[in-house]
C-alpha cells in the first residue's frame, strides 16, 4: 500500500523501558555544572541523555566536551610551571585563572547539552511533567567532580 | 412502552452528543441518567455517558464505561479512539500505543488515528516519530485538527520563537475562537519573550471560560513574568540559561578589565554584578510565593 509508511507504524515503545524518562532540569543541570566542575558538567550530560535514551546520538557532542576538558588538563600538565602563556592568562585573569577558566570549561559542556537536549527540556516544561529530584544525584556529582582538585589540594 | 412523543434511544444518543459537543454537561447526564435506567445496554448511550465522564474529568469512570461499551461490542471505533486518549492523558503510553497500531492495521488511512498516534509519540519525546506522524496525517486530511495541534506543539518544543508556526496559523484561520489554538499561541508568545502579548492572550482565554483553572494559572504567571519589578530581568527572562552564563562569564570578564586597567570603582562594579545576579535568584520565586503561584 503506497501511503502505509512501514517505518511509521513499527512500534517505538514495545517495552515500558522504551518510554524515556524526565530529564533533570537545566536549572538543576546549570548549578551541577557551575559548581561541581567540567566532570560534573560531563556526568549530568551523560546522566540526561542516558535517561532520554539519547546516549548514542549525543556520543560527539560529550566527546567533543570530553576532549575540551582533557586538552586543557593535558596542556597544563605537560608544560612547565613558568611556561609564558601562563604568565600572560595569569596577567589577564588574576592571580588564579585556572578555577576560572575550569568553570568555563564545565559551563561550555553545561552549553552542549542544553543544545542537544532543548527539545526535551522544552516538551517537559511545556507538559509539566514531574522532574526527578536533584538532590542526592546533584550533591554526589559536585563531590566526584570536585574530588581531584581537593585531593590535589592535599598536603604531600 | 414509550408514549408516541418519547424519543427512541437513537434520538436520545443524538441530544446527548449535541449536548456534550457544547460541553453542556448537567443537561446530558440527566438525559443519559434517565436514558440508561430503561436500557442501561445500550451501546451509543454508554459511549456519551463515556464521553461525559472524560469530559466531567473523572477518567477512571470513563474507562470504567468504555470497558462496558467494549465488552459489549469490541470493535467500537470511537470507544477505541477516546481509550486511546484516555490512555495518553494517564501516561499508559505503551498500551496506547499498542492499541493505536492495532486499530491502524484496520483502518490505515484514518488520519484521526495518526494524528492520535503522533500525540502518543509526543508525549513519549519521540518528536521527530511524532511530527512524521502528523505529516502522514495532514497529507490524509489537510486539515486534521488534532495533527495541526500536535505538530504546532512539536514546533512550540523545537523553535525558541514558534510565533510563526505554519500549523498554528491554520488552526487559526480554521478555528479563531478555539480554545486550545489560542493557549497554544500564547505559550509561543510567553517562550519567544513576549509576554504582555502572551498576557492579553491569558487574559482573553479567562474571559471565554472563566472557571478554567489552567487559564486562572496562566493569567497568574505572566502578571508575575510582566510585574514591574521583573523588567530588570529581562534578558534572563528572555535568554533564558544562556543569559546566566553570558552574565557570570561578562561579569568576571568586566571585573578583572577594571582590576587590570586600575580604576577605582571595581568593588562597587562587582557588587552591582553580584547583587544583580542574588536579586535573579531570590526575587522571582518570592515574587511568585507572594501572588500564590505554586511551582
Amino acid at each position: 500500500m503506497p501511503s502505509l509508511r512501514e517505518d511509521l507504524l513499527r512500534p517505538s515503545l514495545s517495552q515500558p523501558a522504551d518510554l524515556v524518562a524526565t530529564p533533570y532540569s537545566t536549572r538543576a543541570a546549570f548549578l551541577i555544572s557551575f559548581i561541581g566542575g567540567p566532570i560534573a558538567a560531563l556526568a549530568i550530560f551523560a546522566v540526561n541523555a542516558w535517561r532520554l535514551g539519547r546516549l548514542r546520538r549525543d556520543a560527539g557532542a560529550w566527546l567533543l566536551g570530553a576532549c575540551v576538558y582533557a586538552g586543557w588538563i593535558a596542556a597544563l600538565v605537560s608544560s612547565a610551571p613558568d611556561a609564558p602563556w601562563k604568565a600572560q592568562l595569569t596577567e589577564l585573569l588574576g592571580a588564579s585563572p585556572w578555577g576560572l577558566i575550569l568553570r568555563l570549561i564545565a559551563l561550555t559542556v553545561f552549553g552542549l547539552a542544553s543544545f542537544c537536549h532543548r527539545r526535551e527540556q522544552r516538551s517537559a516544561t511545556l507538559f509539566g511533567l514531574v522532574r526527578p529530584n536533584p538532590w542526592i544525584v546533584g550533591i554526589g556529582l559536585v563531590v566526584a567532580g570536585r574530588l581531584p582538585s581537593l585531593v590535589a589540594a592535599l598536603p604531600t | 412502552m414509550d408514549a408516541p412523543d418519547t424519543p427512541t434511544s437513537e434520538q436520545r444518543v443524538q441530544q446527548v452528543r449535541e449536548l456534550l459537543d457544547r460541553e453542556r454537561l448537567g443537561l446530558a447526564r440527566q438525559i443519559l441518567q434517565d436514558a440508561l435506567a430503561h436500557e442501561p445496554d445500550h451501546v451509543g448511550l454508554l459511549f456519551e455517558a463515556a464521553r461525559a465522564e472524560a469530559i466531567g474529568r473523572d477518567p477512571e469512570a470513563a474507562r470504567s464505561t468504555l470497558g462496558r461499551v467494549l465488552a459489549l461490542e469490541p470493535g467500537h471505533w470511537p470507544a477505541r479512539m477516546l481509550l486511546i486518549w484516555l490512555l495518553i492523558d494517564a501516561g499508559e503510553l505503551v498500551d496506547a500505543e499498542a492499541l493505536a497500531l492495532a486499530m491502524l492495521v484496520e483502518e490505515p488511512q484514518s488520519a484521526s488515528l495518526y494524528a492520535a498516534y503522533a500525540r502518543v509519540m509526543f508525549k513519549a519525546l519521540k518528536l521527530d516519530k511524532a511530527r512524521a506522524l502528523c505529516q502522514e496525517a495532514l497529507r490524509l486530511e489537510p486539515d486534521n485538527d488534532t495533527a495541526l495541534r500536535t505538530m504546532a506543539l512539536c514546533d512550540l518544543v523545537e523553535r525558541p520563537d514558534a510565533t510563526d508556526s505554519e500549523s498554528l496559523r491554520r488552526l487559526l484561520a480554521q478555528h479563531p475562537d478555539d480554545q486550545h489554538a489560542l493557549s497554544l499561541v500564547v505559550v509561543a508568545l510567553s517562550q519567544a519573550g513576549r509576554n504582555r502579548e502572551a498576557l492579553r492572550g491569558a487574559r482573553e482565554l479567562l474571559r471565554m471560560q472563566p472557571d478554567e483553572p489552567q487559564w486562572v494559572d496562566n493569567v497568574r504567571r505572566l502578571n508575575h513574568a510582566t510585574h514591574w519589578t521583573m523588567w530588570p530581568l529581562w534578558p534572563l527572562q528572555r535568554f533564558g540559561w544562556s543569559a546566566s552564563v553570558a552574565l557570570w562569564a561578562g561579569g568576571v570578564l568586566a571585573v578583572k578589565a577594571a582590576q587590570a586597567s586600575g580604576v577605582s570603582w571595581v568593588a562597587p562594579l562587582a557588587w552591582v554584578i553580584v547583587g544583580y545576579a542574588v536579586y535573579s535568584w531570590v526575587w522571582p520565586p518570592l515574587l511568585r510565593r507572594l501572588h500564590g503561584i505554586r511551582d
